[in-house]
């Protein structure tokens, strides 16, 4: 871009004074993980976004920060899909007052519509969706969901439309 | 076992998760009932089967309704959605509760896949267990157990066994349902002969990656014929096809002429699921090797032989 002095250092480290950070989500995670929050034009808080910001560990990873938002507004199932191995952090008054790296779930519940087009939990039943998680050749990115009652395996990177 | 969900009281809802004793042990039983079938006439005796059909069956149904009925029990049940409370809306999981209370097994055959699972479930509160009679395209057990009855009937052995399977891979959850159980007992090959467009389910060939299941795509018929211990076919659906033209144009590619077969093994046989619309002519129906309508008739001892293990489960409580 045209501004090549551009301070990523300094867009990072922007202090909020309530809300919550993620940080070392892997590069095009926070796409999703705004997308599964429901964040565009309407909603009433103040979200910052860096995506591609060079990382040491990563190589280039996204940060996320979004003002008073509070731990218990995410549903670190979903997250834990998405952005698997990410770090949450929760701030009170520009204190950390939670801190937590963000982890795949052993089973989903309830998080997602099926998106099995014959899977019964699609007919009016008053059933919770469930999922197992299975991780292909181990690879957390390649994760996948497999329904219990329908058999469907899917990315949920391809289905967060799904996302309830 | 077949106990997954750490279930009170047993269910059949696919092959998949079921053990090879456990299927083994339903065989034995079956060939025991088929030796003597009027020693069993009291077995159930007082005991309810509901039949729960929201699908269309002749075969499924009407051979549970004569396994119950030989073993002394009785059914109730719809085998439409017409005129009954479904067709008002209710639920599968509201329907599966009242026939609980009404029954001491439930038999259901429906449309989606997941069904027979969820149907598990709920009964299970009521310990009252559950037996699929088909669940969607997923599995359909009791038909794979009274398959593989006959191919141990003919051929004593369920492993070693080269399985042709002709028709429909992708929407038939008999195949679905047979090609676990031939996994369960290794050192089996299947050689599938199917329209691209109808191939395996991804989640199907998933499971089978790691079971002991070699599967070789055949050319044709004639090119696998010579090899084959068993010809397993399928009837291909118009409505599966993207366009009815193309149907027309492969269907011949899946039928069974009498020609073909000269070059098959002696003992060979030929299975179908049944009913068939012309995947064999009818002039196949005398060779040695068809053996369809004996698998047909397996099926009332193999679902004998199922529900006496499921529902004295229920009576030994
Ligand atoms: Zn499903």
């Amino acid at each position: 871009m045209k501004e090549k002095n551009s301070n990523d250092k300094q867009l990072i480290v922007k202090k909020i004074n309530n809300g919550i950070v993620i940080d070392h989500i892997a590069s095009g995670g926070s796409f999703y993980v705004l997308k599964a929050l429901n964040i565009d034009e309407n909603f009433p808080h103040s979200v910052f976004v860096a995506m591609n910001v060079p990382s040491k560990k990563l190589g280039r990873k996204d940060v996320l920060k979004i003002r008073n938002l509070r731990k218990d507004d995410l549903n670190l199932d979903v997250l834990g899909l998405l952005i698997s191995g990410s770090n949450l952090v929760c701030i009170e008054n520009y204190l950390v007052v939670h801190k937590e790296k963000i982890k795949t779930p052993k089973k989903a519940y309830g998080i997602i519509k099926c998106p099995g087009l014959s899977c019964i939990t699609n007919l009016r039943e008053n059933v919770k969706t469930e999922f197992d998680i299975i991780e292909s050749n181990g690879k957390k990115e390649d994760i996948k969901l497999r329904c219990v009652y329908c058999d469907k395996m899917f990315d949920i990177h391809k289905h967060i439309s799904l996302i309830v | 076992m077949n106990n997954e969900n750490n279930f009170k009281v047993p269910h059949i809802i696919g092959i998949k998760n079921m053990t090879e004793d456990y299927i083994q042990s339903i065989l034995d039983e079956a060939f025991l009932i088929k030796r003597n079938p009027s020693k069993y006439t009291e077995e159930l005796k007082g005991k309810i089967l509901s039949l729960a059909f929201w699908e269309a069956s002749t075969r499924t149904r009407l051979s549970f309704e004569s396994a119950i009925l030989r073993l002394g029990g009785r059914t109730l049940g719809f085998s439409s959605q017409v005129g009954t409370s479904i067709e008002k809306g209710e639920s599968l999981s509201d329907t599966i509760t009242m026939l609980a209370g009404y029954s001491d097994c439930i038999v259901l055959r429906h449309p989606r896949r997941g069904s027979a699972k969820l149907a598990a479930r709920v009964a299970d509160k009521y310990g009252v267990p559950v037996i699929s009679g088909g669940s969607g395209s997923q599995e359909h057990p009791t038909q794979a157990l009274l398959d593989i009855f006959t191919i141990q009937e003919f051929h004593h052995r369920l492993s070693g066994l080269n399985v042709g399977i002709v028709g429909d891979l992708r929407y038939s959850r008999t195949i679905s349902s047979l090609l676990f159980a031939l996994s369960k007992f290794g050192r089996n090959t299947i050689y599938y002969l199917s329209h691209p467009s109808l191939k395996l389910q991804e989640e199907l060939e998933y499971d089978l990656n790691s079971v002991d299941l070699e599967l070789t795509k055949a050319e044709s018929l004639s090119d696998m014929i010579g090899d084959l211990d068993v010809l397993y076919v399928t009837r291909l659906q118009k409505e599966r096809f993207p366009d009815p033209m193309l149907y027309n144009k492969v269907k011949g590619s899946y039928q069974i002429q009498k020609d073909i077969l000269k070059a098959a093994k002696s003992d060979l046989i030929i299975l179908h699921p049944l009913p068939r619309v012309d995947e064999i002519p009818y002039s196949v129906d005398s060779l040695p090797q068809a053996k369809y309508f004996e698998q047909a008739k397996n099926g009332v001892y193999t679902r004998m032989a199922l529900l006496k293990k499921v529902m004295k489960f229920n009576l030994n409580k």
